[in-house]
């Protein structure tokens, strides 16, 4: 046998070898509960990926076809009785994939871009909003004007204002408690495409902090996490975001930078090179389950279920905080069926991969469906979208909001919470 | 060319290895047909897998009884492949036990249906003798599988132990106590600390051995039985005797279960699994023997046991990178299941014969035995392209002992 180990470091390979071939990841694949294929496992993936590392005729291209259907998902991680680092794995295979099998296309590439660099992603923000006022979307929806793939997309966009939150608001927000309820300053993740399509989520996630007793602001110079470049394979791409990232959050004095995005959260904390120690990076959820001194007075009477992101749940096993904080949100919480398993927007896959991706989305829209509840939450931008534009093609009017922004909800049944930020009917 | 049924690969003998031919994948038949709750069986495509016809049965009261550790991924028709088993079939027995018929494909293309929903039959039991033929006589398209009805409540307790020959005697002490637990599994020191690095399942790290019992039936019935375990447990030197409080700390126990063989690959580059059968009151000595062994080749062996059943898993630790690495492996598993022959055991509890020990079976079966086997599958698929080259040793292979099991390229794809 020859031993080229022209994809993975001796290190690496080494990672590859902890997989035993058990298969208890098979039935925890959201792409291999579609086709039942083995070579679209998590076991016949890492058996393709030593094969091309260690075979010289073996046919690599077509062996990529199979690593590209993989969502990223990480269930096959939280699975894995021998602790396979999959992601890690993954990733370095698919950097390898654009250096020496496949580099992204040109139009993959500028669409990655375009959504992940402020400027670009300004500009078609506001394209999109005029589209939405002009109601554009919902004519080019009616009169199936556009390929699917693009249709579906706009079907789950939230409402645009067409600014970023980080145009459009202060870079501080102090705490509304007294001086003896003060918890400290956090400081914000803004990212980029919740920077301007989510900028109610971040405005919600800073009411609930400041009402709570934290100053928050947001450290400038921050740019993308870096994370769909990390997945697509683009390598010193996802690396320079991360060095700006971590410039723009050196020395700044604060308890933790607060992440409100599944992907970005994990992206940023599982990266090597980011210092926990002086910064630790966390999820909202996570943050909050143990500092609200303030939980909300009253409840919202609606039924609400919750859809993990994968990137909480498997990537960062942030698994139950979520569900803590609706729980002080809502009077009736609906436990959702497979609520560990993707919804298939994994990123830019559901564009990729469209056939796939809406396999695996039919499945979790009927768990949905089953449960008839009035809010579904979620905690990460791509599921978000995916989630909305599934519920919308099936005709469910059922809302999608982040699991922060279901708890704002609850506490603007006060009205002293509306008061103190202005939002009076 | 020659064709193997495929299930979901999670064999432990190379029983669904392609060597060249076809592979027909039946995890792809994964529909469950029909559950007939009131006659207690549900008709089943191959590919479905073990956990979830048991997660539909479950709301019916009901659950397909084998439940081999690998249950989350492998299919009905693999388990009947291998005659699978798991720590319940102390009490409920094994696959055969629990399928009533079948339809099946020969390798002439022709179907035959065997057995059928009823629950006793008399006559040659055809169904049943296909069971554990690891797909070399013919291919199940559809099967009955009877269900039993779960247990009313369920103790599982945990003893430990400061020696394994401690626990090992209190295997055959509980049984010949009266007691018939559905599950009495043994765990031992190096698997425990593969567990406890990173489930914290609740097995002590400083214990040479733990015991895992359950037991089922009705509250009543099983506090007396519970008390009589934990007395045979502590007059047989066991340090601490518990019983979990709640259902959260009983499926953490037997996540650590499930979990262990797999946890291995924390602790060790590679390992092969052995399993090896004795009488039960032979546990003690195969254990102290399998430790020799081990210690003999200079390999580290950790055990998960089926202790009840005499079954034991010994998970010989070694490098395959190292020189003569998985030779070493080979010789030292070897040598056990010799061990196991000759205290009157057997080469295999539940993981079948496949490629990995038919060179073993002229070690356990005279001439005339094999003879007669081989005749049977030679003449239900005489062409012998359906799955060649599993269980039966090729002829200039009889009694040569193969070194090194490679696994060729292309098996998982």
């Amino acid at each position: 046998m020859a031993a080229t180990h022209h994809l993975f470091t001796p290190d690496n390979y080494h990672r590859l070898q902890a997989c035993i071939h058990c298969g208890l990841c098979l039935a925890s694949c959201p792409t291999y509960t579609v086709n039942g294929k083995e070579a679209d496992s998590p076991r016949g993936r890492l058996a393709l990926m030593k094969y091309i590392d260690r075979e010289v005729e073996f046919d690599a291209k077509g062996a990529f076809r199979h690593i590209d259907l993989c969502l990223g998902c990480l269930a096959c991680q939280t699975a894995c009785p021998s602790g396979v680092q999959y992601g890690h794995l993954l990733e370095t295979s698919r950097s390898y994939q654009r250096q020496q099998i496949k580099p992204l296309s040109w139009i993959q590439h500028q669409l990655l871009n375009w959504l992940t660099s402020h400027r670009s992603l300004g500009f078609i923000t506001g394209l999109l909003a005029l589209v939405q006022r002009l109601a554009l979307d919902h004519l080019v929806r009616a009169l199936r004007l556009l390929p699917h793939t693009l249709r579906f997309q706009l079907a789950g966009m939230p409402d645009i204002t067409g600014k970023a939150f980080s145009q459009t608001h202060d870079a501080v927000f102090p705490a509304l408690t007294s001086a003896d309820e003060a918890q400290g300053t956090v400081a914000l993740f803004t990212g980029c495409v919740m920077d301007h399509w989510f900028g109610e989520v971040h405005a919600a996630t800073v009411r609930v902090l400041q009402w709570n007793g934290f100053n928050v602001f947001v450290p400038e110079g921050q740019t993308c996490c870096g994370a769909l470049h990390a997945h697509a394979g683009l390598e010193e791409e996802a690396e320079d975001c991360l060095a700006r990232n971590r410039t723009a959050f050196q020395g700044i004095e604060a308890q933790a930078l607060v992440v409100n995005a599944a992907g970005c959260g994990a992206q940023l904390r599982t990266t090597p090179g980011t210092d926990q120690d002086t910064l630790p990076i966390v999820d909202i959820s996570e943050w909050l389950t143990d500092k609200l001194p303030r939980p909300p007075k009253n409840k919202l009477s609606k039924r609400v279920t919750y859809d993990a992101p994968c990137h909480l749940y498997h990537a960062q096993g942030i698994r139950d905080e979520p569900w803590r904080l609706l729980e002080l949100a809502c009077e009736q919480l609906l436990p959702l069926p497979e609520t560990e398993v993707c919804c298939g927007s994994a990123g830019f896959y559901s564009l990729m991969h469209s056939d796939m991706s809406q396999h695996i989305l039919k499945r979790k829209i009927n768990h949905v469906q089953a449960l008839a509840p009035d809010i579904l939450a979620t905690g990460n931008p791509g599921c978000h979208l995916q989630l909305q534009a599934g519920l919308r093609e099936t005709s469910l009017n059922i809302p999608v909001h982040h699991t922060i922004e279901v708890l704002d909800m609850a506490y603007r049944l006060d009205g002293t919470y509306r008061h103190a930020f202005g939002l009076d009917d | 060319m020659p064709f193997v049924p495929r299930g979901a690969g999670t064999g432990l003998s190379g029983g669904a290895i392609c060597d060249g031919g076809v592979i027909i994948q039946l995890s792809r038949m994964n529909r469950l047909l029909a559950i007939y709750p009131d006659d207690c069986y549900a008709v089943v495509q191959p590919g479905v897998v073990n956990n979830y016809l048991n997660l539909q049965a479950r709301p019916l009261g009901l659950g397909f009884a084998p439940d081999p550790s690998s249950q989350a991924a492998c299919t009905i028709g693999g388990n009947l492949a291998e005659n699978a088993g798991g720590p319940h079939t102390l009490k409920y027995g094994v696959t055969s036990n629990h399928v009533l018929g079948q339809t099946v494909v020969f390798p002439d293309g022709e179907v035959a249906t065997y057995g059928g929903p009823y629950p006793v039959r008399s006559g040659p039991d055809f169904s049943t003798f296909l069971i554990g033929t690891e797909g070399t006589i013919a291919i199940s398209t559809e099967i009955i599988v009877r269900l039993v009805p779960l247990p009313p409540d369920v103790t599982t307790m945990l003893a430990v132990y400061k020696s394994v020959a401690d626990a090992t005697d209190s295997v055959s002490a509980i049984l010949a106590a009266g007691v018939l637990p559905n599950a009495l599994e043994l765990i031992d020191n190096l698997c425990i600390q593969a567990v406890e690095s990173h489930l914290k399942a609740g097995f002590p790290m400083e214990a040479a051995a733990v015991l895992l019992i359950e037991l089922d039936g009705t509250k009543q019935m099983m506090q007396t039985k519970a008390e009589t375990v934990g007395r045979v447990c502590k007059s047989n030197a066991a340090v601490s005797f518990s019983i979990a409080k709640s259902e959260e700390e009983r499926q953490r126990l037997w996540l650590g279960r499930k979990h262990a063989v797999g946890s291995l690959g924390k602790i060790t580059p590679a390992f092969y699994t052995n399993d090896g059968v004795v009488p039960r009151s032979r546990l003690t000595d195969i254990m102290q023997t399998s430790y020799r062994i081990a210690k003999e080749h200079d390999l580290s062996v950790a055990h998960v046991c089926h202790a009840g059943d005499g079954n034991i898993h010994p998970l010989i630790c070694y490098n395959p990178d190292e020189s003569g690495g998985s030779q070493r492996a080979t010789a030292c598993s070897t040598e056990i299941l010799m061990a196991c022959i000759e205290m009157g055991g057997s080469i295999t509890g539940e993981h079948g014969i496949g490629i990995e020990k038919r060179d073993l079976l002229p070690q356990m079966f005279s001439e005339v035995d094999l003879e007669h086997m081989q005749r049977l599958r030679n003449g239900l698929n005489p062409e012998g392209l359906l799955n060649p080259g599993k269980i039966f040793p090729n002829g200039s292979r009889c009694g040569e002992l193969r070194g090194n099991v490679s696994i060729p390229r292309g098996t998982w794809i």
